[in-house]
């Protein structure tokens, strides 16, 4: 079947099997190798990916489920060479330890402030555990989300 | 080996063997086995053989036997030091292996199992109807090849472990006009494509659904519920899926669209097994329909789980309304996980009809509950500590709704 996808806002076509997963669409087709896959149940979170905005886990959706959709990947968050306040955070903070999680992280904490650009502590524990960390290093993940928050506002942290 | 096998080489029905191989991925092999039942050891019964088969087909390191591969005697010494067999020579093992279609090889790449490849889905043809009308006269003529896909967030890790292998997926994701929420008429109308997330933001919802916003809340975790719906929660059958109690303390009803017309079906006569409902073949979930509940009305969803995204050791659905004399108006008491569907409770109910909820009346309904409850042993815990857990959940769940509703 034929896909058409928008990805980090550009446009992409591929001829694929309706049993391919979104994931490897993005990994093995288009070659955008920062999406992880961590699990085969659907349940590490290391896939997730924004489609039409929203952190989805990509291992669990067919690619021709996204035809026609927008879809952001940990690639896109960097603009002209500049890193995202949420990239930042997680470097600063020290956010990750052997990295597996940490595109899935940075997607799902890249949603959520958008929506929720204020959070307490609690509400980013709750934004990410889809998201499991193996080195658990939930700590600074959750410092460098309030990092990103800090920053995005205007505020020195 | 694939479903229809297996139901018929055990002689079991389908929703048994699907409740079985799902119980497996999710809690291993302590989820097969059957409650201990006293009396001598039994002969290789086909339900045994079908045991051994599932064991041989898995990886071993997935059990926790740090092997590569399966021998004849480790398979032997691990199925005898699980309890899942009571005794067993090499011999029956090799006979049940052969009569199984298994030879130790074959058995190692197992369908379920196959190297590094569990996550791929066998093939499958995909419709995308932009009608309900469509889509239900393509399950008509696809019949038992064809699945409906909404979320997909129970339908596709199944397809990756191949407990489920549809020839056609039939998605209705494309269907526009069924993503409602929306109250009229003394009704809440949800759609087939409300996801668990709309509910979760819906500010109907926060206002006067508490316990659909509390069940919402619990269900995996926030990246799932972007995507999942809350008819596919229902339609999947799953007794631990954590809406179908919710929609029966709420005394829904259901709306199956056909390929000749619609009808309704009360949630009390919705889930009728393990993974099966009253939806015929051919049947699209459309609609759930909710009263809207009276002025002094609470509801609450009360839930214990091991982690975010476990599914419920137990967890209690309450919705009351209280009368002017302060007496139980109405009360619709639910139960999930802990039974073969997700479970009315019925006598729970009745006894607090009419009755001043005070804290004695309150305890003697949570008892009824636990009672009424059906649990089995599993890793989640043994049936005592289950059945207790629902009185003690069906007594928080009614304080919290009885708060609600400004008792
Ligand atoms: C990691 C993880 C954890 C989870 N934890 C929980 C939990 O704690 N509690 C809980 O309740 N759920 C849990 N779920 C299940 C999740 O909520 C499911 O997605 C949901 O139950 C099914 O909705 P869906 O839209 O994704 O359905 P799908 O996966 O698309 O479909 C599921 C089944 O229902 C059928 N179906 C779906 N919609 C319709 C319809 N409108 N008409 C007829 N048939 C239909 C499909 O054919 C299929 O057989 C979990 C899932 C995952 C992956
Ligand atoms: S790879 Fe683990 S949830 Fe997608
Ligand atoms: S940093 Fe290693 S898994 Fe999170």
């Amino acid at each position: 079947m034929h896909v058409r996808v928008a990805i980090n806002g550009e446009k992409h076509e591929a001829e694929v099997e309706p049993r391919l997963l979104l994931v490897h669409l993005i990994r093995d087709v288009l070659r955008l190798t920062g999406t992880h896959i961590g699990c085969d149940t659907t349940h590490c979170g290391a896939c997730t990916v924004l489609l039409d905005g929203r952190p989805v886990k990509s291992c669990t959706v067919f690619a021709v489920q996204a035809d026609g959709r927008e879809i952001t990947t940990v690639e896109g968050l960097e603009q002209d060479g500049k890193l995202h306040p949420i990239q930042e955070g997680f470097m600063q903070e020290h956010g990750l330890q052997c990295g597996y999680c940490t595109p899935g992280m940075l997607m799902t904490g890249y949603a959520f402030l958008q929506k929720n650009p204020n959070p307490t502590e609690e509400q980013i524990r709750l934004a990410i555990s889809g998201n499991l960390c193996r080195c658990t290093g939930y700590v600074n993940i959750v410092k460098a989300v309030q990092h990103a928050a800090a920053r995005l506002a205007g505020r020195a942290s | 080996m694939a479903v229809p096998r297996i139901v018929r080489r055990l002689g079991v029905s389908r929703p048994t063997v699907t409740a079985c191989l799902v119980r497996f991925e999710r809690v291993g092999v302590a989820g097969l086995l059957d409650r201990p039942r006293p009396g001598r050891p039994r002969k290789l019964t086909p339900a045994l053989e079908g045991r051994i088969a599932l064991v041989a087909s898995a990886r071993p390191r997935d059990l926790g036997v740090p092997r590569a591969d399966w021998s004849l005697s480790r398979l032997r010494e691990y199925l005898l030091r699980t309890g899942m067999l009571p005794a067993l020579s090499l011999e029956s093992l090799r006979t049940a292996l052969r009569r199984g279609g298994l030879s130790l090889k074959a058995a190692r790449t197992g369908m379920a199992r196959k190297g590094t490849t569990t996550m791929i889905p066998a093939a499958f043809e995909y419709h995308t109807p932009t009608s309900i009308g469509e889509a239900a006269a393509l399950l008509a003529k696809l019949g038992d090849d064809a699945k409906v896909l909404a979320g997909g967030q129970s339908l596709i890790p199944m397809m990756k472990l191949r407990l489920a292998t549809p020839r056609h997926l039939i998605d209705i994701s494309r269907i526009s006009g069924l993503a409602y929420i929306r109250e009229s008429g003394g009704v809440l109308a949800i759609g087939a494509l409300a996801r668990e997330s709309d509910l979760e933001e819906s500010d109907v919802i926060r206002a006067r659904y508490p316990i659909l916003l509390d069940a919402s809340k619990v269900i995996a975790d926030p990246l799932v519920r972007n995507l999942a719906t809350v008819c596919g929660n229902l339609a999947h059958g799953d007794p631990a899926n954590d809406h179908p109690a919710a929609m029966l303390a709420l005394g829904a009803e259901l709306v199956a669209a056909g390929s000749k017309g619609e009808r309704r079906i009360p949630a009390a006569s919705f889930f009728t097994g393990p993974f099966s409902t009253a939806l015929k073949p051919g049947e699209i979930l459309t609609e759930i329909r909710i009263p809207t509940p009276p002025p002094r009305s609470g509801g609450a969803y009360v839930k214990l789980e091991r982690k975010v995204g476990d599914f419920a050791t137990a967890a209690v659905a309450v919705q009351v309304t209280v009368g002017a004399n302060g007496t139980c108006e109405r009360v619709g008491i639910g139960l999930t996980n802990v039974g073969p569907t997700p479970i009315k409770a019925k006598k729970a109910e009745g006894f607090l009809q009419g009755k001043r909820p005070d804290e004695a009346a309150i305890k003697q309904a949570a008892v009824l509950a636990a009672e009424e409850s059906q649990p089995t042993s599993d890793l989640r815990g043994p049936v005592e500590y289950k059945r207790d857990l629902v009185r003690v959940l069906t007594a928080r769940a009614l304080v919290k709704a009885l708060e609600r509703a400004g008792k």
